[in-house]
């Protein structure tokens, strides 16, 4: 059965259809990417799952749960945690404040495992996440959403940016982290990057889902990547 | 002597001593310092009518203290600005006269139901919070305007006593009044250290920051922003309640006026939102000067305050407690922190 389950998902702002009816799975341990070109309707995607954006029609299933409709607060709780795009640190707040709110909601004060995972972190525990490089900021969104030890993560844009050195470590730790039990569904602009860690694609174009499928075999299909991809 | 029905005071603080990141325990001497600033300032300050013989002024400063504190919760932890803030303080100052003319309670009870009053307004106000920014300010202000036209409608005159006033001399107890004045300062400041300290209060924070970025990290923004504004909006009832029963004899403009909340709002800024101490100790220095600058001046008063005003805004807009932040963090960084070590 799927943690994560998406049918005939439509959504959109002011009444033009943002998303045209979107099918998506996740398992455990897996690691998903959506990629497309900019303005195919990606973050609005996650949105839509994490309960930031209105769904039209359609279902979210969450551990077989609908949870299309409910408050973004409560999708969190039941598991399912959204690293919006740029990061959205809370900028004047610490990292370690930053950590804390992330655990807020499950009640989890103890930021030593995530730290284990980010130790780039620990020393700038008392540092304004505003401060922070782009890289680490980054890394401290991510060590955010891992406090609440989510089922499955959704990250946007993740890459964005980032130096590719930088993007590459974040590309490890991800692997980790759905190793340690958490899935991940990565959205990114840079397709070669999100497919190189990802177990399984979505190609999403103008709203619709126009290609799936192993990354591996995407991959190789360079008239597909030509075709919708940047 | 200006009571907040009919004057400003004003002023600031410093503020924040460094806070502890909510998540970690504040040691014992965090502790014991939070602890001080809870207790000795409102001790010291019902203390002072032994050594300065005005009560009636120094009761208007606690009450404005108290409501510098109840901006700074609804301000400093959420953003929110009030400019209607006077509605709950006049709300409670009538919440408690209609007790006491009506039900014939005590002056302890009716000050306790002023507050309800004035909670039950904020309940009905909860949906002001879907605004933001300029919209919420005005919107709360023609609310509280709303109000004090209501009580002041001369139709009403039977329960409200309209435009005509309250009279509530029968129980008059200004020493009872201003211990429990100097109390609601404790429990105003106490409340806002919790803020400080809590895991709830970085919550506000975070929906003061990003409210979007909040609600995915799994706050409940309405509930959050909800629970601050009953808070504050309960202080201002008891503030309101308290300075009715000292005033005694009073009209509708008197709590409704605009001054009082422009006053706490003032003090709060000028001590620095979002510390603990910044706003008590920004109304002791603008009520301090507020006092003296109307005796000695009074002809270039408006003048000389709003000015002074304006240049505090202009130089310190993070108030006194950006400014004790700074020089601890200097201090720290220099010779305090080696000291220490060595």
């Amino acid at each position: 059965m799927s943690l994560l389950e998406v049918r005939a998902l439509t959504t959109g702002y002011r009444g033009g259809a943002v998303l045209g009816g979107v099918d998506l799975d996740v398992g455990p341990y897996e690691i998903v990417a959506v990629v497309g070109p900019s303005g195919s309707g990606k973050s609005t995607l996650l949105g839509a799952i994490s309960g930031l954006v209105p769904v039209a029609s359609g279902s979210v299933r969450l551990h077989g749960r609908d949870v299309a409709g409910l408050a973004a607060e409560d999708i969190m709780a039941l598991g399912l945690v959204h690293v919006p795009e740029r990061r959205r640190l809370f900028a004047g707040l610490t990292v370690r404040e930053n950590l804390l709110l992330g655990g807020w909601r499950a009640g989890r004060r103890d930021i030593g495992r995530v730290l284990e995972m980010f130790p780039t972190l620990v020393g700038r525990l008392e540092t304004p996440s505003g401060a922070l490089s782009g890289g680490e900021q980054q890394l401290c969104a991510i060590a955010r959403g891992l406090m609440a030890d989510p089922a499955i993560m959704l990250i946007d844009e993740f890459s964005l940016g980032l130096a590719p050195v930088m993007a590459h470590d974040i590309l490890v730790r991800l692997a980790d982290i759905a190793a340690g039990g958490t899935s991940l569904v990565l959205v990114d602009q840079d397709a070669a990057t999100a497919l190189s860690v990802a177990e399984r694609a979505y190609i999403l174009e103008s709203g619709f889902i126009v290609a799936s499928g192993p990354s591996g075999k995407l991959l190789a299909d360079h008239a597909l990547l030509d075709r919708y991809l940047d | 002597m200006p009571s907040p029905a009919v004057a400003g005071t004003g002023a600031a603080t410093t503020a924040g001593a460094a806070t502890p990141a909510p998540g970690t325990r504040p040691g014992a001497r965090r502790w014991a310092a939070w602890a001080a600033y809870v207790v000795v300032i409102p001790v010291l300050l019902y203390l002072t009518p032994h050594v300065y013989n005005n009560q009636l002024l120094l009761l208007n400063l606690v009450v404005y203290l108290v409501l510098a504190q109840g901006v700074n919760v609804i301000y400093g932890f959420t953003g929110y600005l009030p400019f209607g803030y006077v509605g709950f303080f006049g709300a409670g100052a009538y919440g408690t006269s209609m007790a006491v003319i009506h039900l014939h309670t005590g002056g302890t009870v009716a000050v306790l139901i002023g507050a309800v009053v004035s909670t039950a307004m904020a309940v009905v106000l909860l949906p002001l919070l879907r605004l933001t920014g300029a919209y919420f300010a005005l919107a709360s202000l023609a609310a509280s305007q709303a109000v004090y036209l209501v009580i002041a409608n001369p139709s009403l005159t039977s329960f409200t006593k309209g435009p005509y006033g309250v009279d509530l001399s029968r129980v008059f107890n200004p020493n009872l009044a201003y211990l429990y004045a100097a109390i609601l300062l404790a429990v105003a400041t106490a409340v806002v250290v919790y803020l400080r300290n809590s895991a709830f209060g970085l919550s506000l924070r975070a929906v003061r920051a990003d409210p979007l970025t909040a609600s995915v990290a799994g706050i409940n923004v309405a509930r959050a922003r909800g629970i601050a504004w009953l808070a504050s909006a309960v202080l201002a009832g008891l503030a309101g309640g308290i300075s009715a029963w000292v005033t005694s004899v009073f009209y509708p403009e008197t709590v409704f006026a605009i001054n009082i909340s422009v006053f706490a709002i003032v003090f709060a800024l000028f001590g620095g939102v979002g510390s603990v101490l910044g706003p008590v100790f920004g109304g002791i220095i603008l009520y301090s000067l507020y006092e003296y600058i109307g005796v000695s001046s009074p002809q270039y008063f408006q003048f000389a305050y709003g000015l002074l005003i304006v240049i505090l805004m202009l130089f310190l807009p993070g108030g006194l407690a950006s400014v004790a932040r700074a020089a601890r963090s200097l201090w720290e960084r220099t010779g305090g922190r080696v000291h220490r070590r060595a």
